[in-house]
């Protein structure tokens, strides 16, 4: 299974995404004789194998049922199992836009954390693009590494094991792009700084507190990186209904609703009503993910002065 | 490998590149010996090819001149030089706006300009000849050249093309043109639409060819894309501006018009409808006559930045026109020449419509972006048999309602389609990140638009 070509109906071994309305979604590898409990009831994997990806699947007590679908990194980072917080995809969005990102690029991340990010960016940078990821959490960089592998991006993938805020990655002139998701980011961009290609490219950090961006901008601005920009993007989703709206008595004479043959006799309260589709905002969301810190590094000739400067 | 790109990143000559000043992006086709006029400035672009992309120049008599590093002081560095050589006050007491304290004329900044003098000269001209600029305190000081650094400063730096800065120059030019599609939703179209190399995706949009560029840029040459378009041809002038992409990445495009899914949907073929073009009124020109939607008492559209229309010239929309009033070779001697010609085309034409409408045919694709300022609804409807199950579509709009009738439409409809359906917007706030005075930026861009998407799944009753 790839989670970077669509294919039409599931076999053994892969990994779908089954879900129910807006329950939760919850990934499975399908195996031969495997169980899934769902709120309905249980699915047998026999049942799921040979059908195409986008059906209705019913649990074996024929009540519930479940759709089966084809894992997309959204769809991932919609339903990993979280060992760390995670990105989702409003920030991923801009994350992989503001790195320009595409097939092709070489990146560096720390950290892997669960790999919600890593799954994406892999998507983007295949066929020959590659991502270098850093954890130095030993558990999560084997889970991780293990799941790129079932995920069929482990030709894109390099999963390393290491601190890079003593280590530093270990790249020099390799990269089109570095990401940082960790504590103190502005303790690794002078080495993201080294693993950047010569002909320059994008940086950026994701912290949750101000604090955090403080340092890695003084940090940035030191080591020579231009277009320093620092931004938040939330999603606010709505809810959408229809809404029946009555439509009080105001004496005779007066009828406001459009459907004429709803409205009832001019004696009682409620003259008639109207069913109109609405967007409601949503009581609580989520308020704050992080601060994104994006940043340019000019090609290398340029930022150290040097060789081609000479030509004019 | 799916591509030869990654090219060069040394500034050719006529490659378009994206100029850039202050908080300014322009395309412009780079031609040596050319003179460009941008931003109250003109000068010919010779001493910039075959410098890194990213190499910033100083104007002064005409021509570009490398800023090297150690001079390189950039806006910050000409504020700490200038500050700190007065002496400042403690607070703004003393301070009495009465624009009598420049001891310099306009007419004498202008003629400084006109004889070629750089900005940083110019620059430090202002700053002496005001002569309460030593009363300020250093905040206001700092502000005060800041302000004067942004109206004289000519540094500008030649930049490679990418979605990101191409999307940003759209955005800021004139975003009514590109249905105010802003750089966080464009980003979000192409991930929660899992655009990737080797999908095949269509794409409807009336954003003046960005979506289509930068879904492009996305599939690296593997896959497909299928623009339907309206009108007689799509409009793409944004993609000579995706000056990086090669022809490899551009010949994934296909084309089919809108006009035809009728014929594909009811599988009858070659009964067409032929649209009845105003004449002399191209449909594909949606600043003209906005067809697809116009609000009654607020004119949607907004003034196009005039001060860059020379140079608009130089590449892009006029470019393309201008070749095609030129045929390419010798002038038809006969009406009947012309009429050949013609003819030529449509057949190309119709060849170019059949590949796309195989593809389609297979209505199996990966899925579907639509982004136009027409009414989304039934374009969503009929789009959406041409997708394969387990496939994500992807709607936006500047408007939440007529969204909110596509949502309608989904659930009403018989055969359900659509699982999960959402509709968002975003928040997309700016920081100034100062030591001291960090703070959002005071001004935000409130308006993101609107987006539904969902999972398409197999019919399904
Ligand atoms: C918030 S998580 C990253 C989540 C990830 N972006 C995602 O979307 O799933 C941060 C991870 O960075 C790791 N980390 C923190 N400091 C590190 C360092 N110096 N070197 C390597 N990994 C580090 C932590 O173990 C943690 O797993």
């Amino acid at each position: 299974m790839s989670f970077l070509k669509y294919k039409a109906a599931i076999e053994e071994g892969d990994t779908v995404i089954i879900c129910r309305g807006r329950e939760r979604l919850i990934p499975v590898i399908v195996k031969r004789g495997g169980v899934t409990q769902v709120l309905g009831g249980a699915i047998l994997h026999d049942k799921l194998i040979g059908v195409e990806f986008g059906s209705k699947v019913y649990t074996s007590n024929n009540k519930g049922w479940v759709i089966v679908l084809h894992p997309t990194p959204e769809l991932w980072t919609l339903s990993l199992p979280h060992r760390t917080q995670i990105l989702y995809s409003t920030d991923i969005s801009m994350i992989t836009m503001q790195l320009e990102l595409r097939p092709g690029s070489t990146v560096c991340e720390c950290g892997t954390g669960s790999g919600s990010l890593s799954h994406a960016i892999a998507r983007t940078i295949a066929p020959d693009g590659h991502l270098f990821t850093f954890e130095f959490h030993e558990k999560r960089s084997q889970i991780a590494k293990d799941e790129f592998e079932a995920h069929g991006l482990s030709h894109i993938v390099t999963v390393k094991c290491s601190d890079v805020c003593q280590e530093g990655f270990g790249l020099e002139d390799r990269v089109d792009a570095v990401f940082l998701d960790l504590p103190n980011p502005w303790e690794a961009i002078s080495s993201a700084k080294t693993a950047i290609k010569r002909t320059g490219g994008r940086i950026c950090s994701f912290s949750p507190c101000i604090e955090q961006v403080q340092k890695t901008c003084e940090e940035l601005n030191k080591l020579g990186f231009k277009d320093i920009g620092v931004m938040e993007c939330l999603l606010r989703p709505f809810d959408v209904r229809p809404c029946v709206f009555n439509i009080p008595n105001m004496g005779s004479n007066v009828d406001h609703s459009t459907d004429k043959s709803k409205s009832t006799k001019l004696t009682q309260p409620i003259a008639s009503s109207e069913t109109i589709w609405t967007c409601a905002q949503r009581r609580t969301i989520p308020g704050h993910t992080g601060f994104l810190t994006f940043a340019t590094l000019l090609h290398k000739d340029i930022v150290s002065g040097p060789s081609t400067v000479d030509q004019i | 490998m799916c591509d030869d790109k990654m090219a060069s990143e040394l500034i050719e000559e006529n490659k378009v590149v994206l100029l850039h000043v202050k908080d300014i992006y322009k395309p412009i086709r780079l031609v040596k010996r050319r003179k460009i006029k941008f931003d109250k400035i003109s000068f010919v672009p010779d001493a910039a090819i075959g410098l890194p992309y990213g190499s910033e120049f100083e104007v002064a008599r005409g021509n570009l001149i490398l800023v090297k590093e150690e001079e390189r002081r950039g806006e910050e560095g000409t504020i700490s030089q200038l500050t700190e050589v007065v002496e400042s006050a403690k607070d703004n007491r003393l301070i009495v706006d009465d624009g009598l304290s420049q001891k310099l004329s306009h007419e004498e900044i202008h003629q400084m300009k006109k004889d070629g003098m750089s900005g940083q000269e110019i620059l430090e001209s202002v700053v002496q000849g005001s002569s309460s600029f030593k009363d300020r305190t250093k905040f206001s000081q700092e502000k005060y050249v800041k302000k004067k650094y942004k109206r004289h400063s000519h540094v500008l730096s030649i930049i490679k093309p990418t979605t990101r800065l191409i999307a940003q120059y759209y955005y800021a030019k004139g975003p009514s043109k590109i249905c105010h599609l802003r750089l966080d939703m464009l980003s979000q179209i192409l991930t929660l639409g899992n655009v990737h190399a080797h999908s095949r995706i269509v794409v409807m949009e009336t954003c003046q060819g960005l979506l289509t560029g930068a879904v492009l840029e996305r599939l690296g040459g593997c896959g497909q894309v299928v623009q339907v378009f309206f009108g007689d041809k799509p409009v793409r002038d944004a993609l000579d501006v995706f000056a990086h992409l090669s022809e490899r990445e551009r010949s994934v495009l296909l084309e089919y018009p809108l006009h035809r899914l009728g014929q594909l949907l009811t599988g009858e073929g070659g009964k067409e409808i032929e649209l009845q073009l105003p004449p002399g009124a191209p449909l594909e020109d949606d600043t003209e006559n906005n067809e697809g939607s116009s609000t009654r008492g607020e004119d949607i559209r907004e003034e196009d930045d005039d001060e860059f229309e020379d140079e608009e010239e130089e590449c892009g929309a006029a470019k393309k026109r201008r070749i095609e009033e030129e045929p390419a070779g010798p002038l038809p001697l006969a009406p009947t020449n012309e009429d050949e010609e013609k003819e030529r085309r449509r057949r190309e034409r119709e060849l170019l419509y059949e590949g796309a409408a195989a593809v389609l045919n297979e209505r199996n694709m990966d899925g579907l972006l639509i982004a136009c300022r027409f009414y989304p609804e039934p374009i969503l409807m009929s789009l959406i048999n041409f997708i394969g199950p387990s496939r994500p579509v992807v709607v936006y709009s500047q408007f939440q309602e007529p969204l909110v009738r596509c949502y309608q439409k989904l659930k009403e409809s018989e055969s359900g389609t659509a699982f999960n359906i959402q509709l968002s917007e975003t928040w997309l706030r700016h920081y100034q990140v100062l030591s001291g005075r960090t703070h959002p930026a005071v001004s935000m861009d409130g308006q993101s638009g609107y987006l539904l998407y969902f999972t398409t799944i197999s019919n399904i009753n």
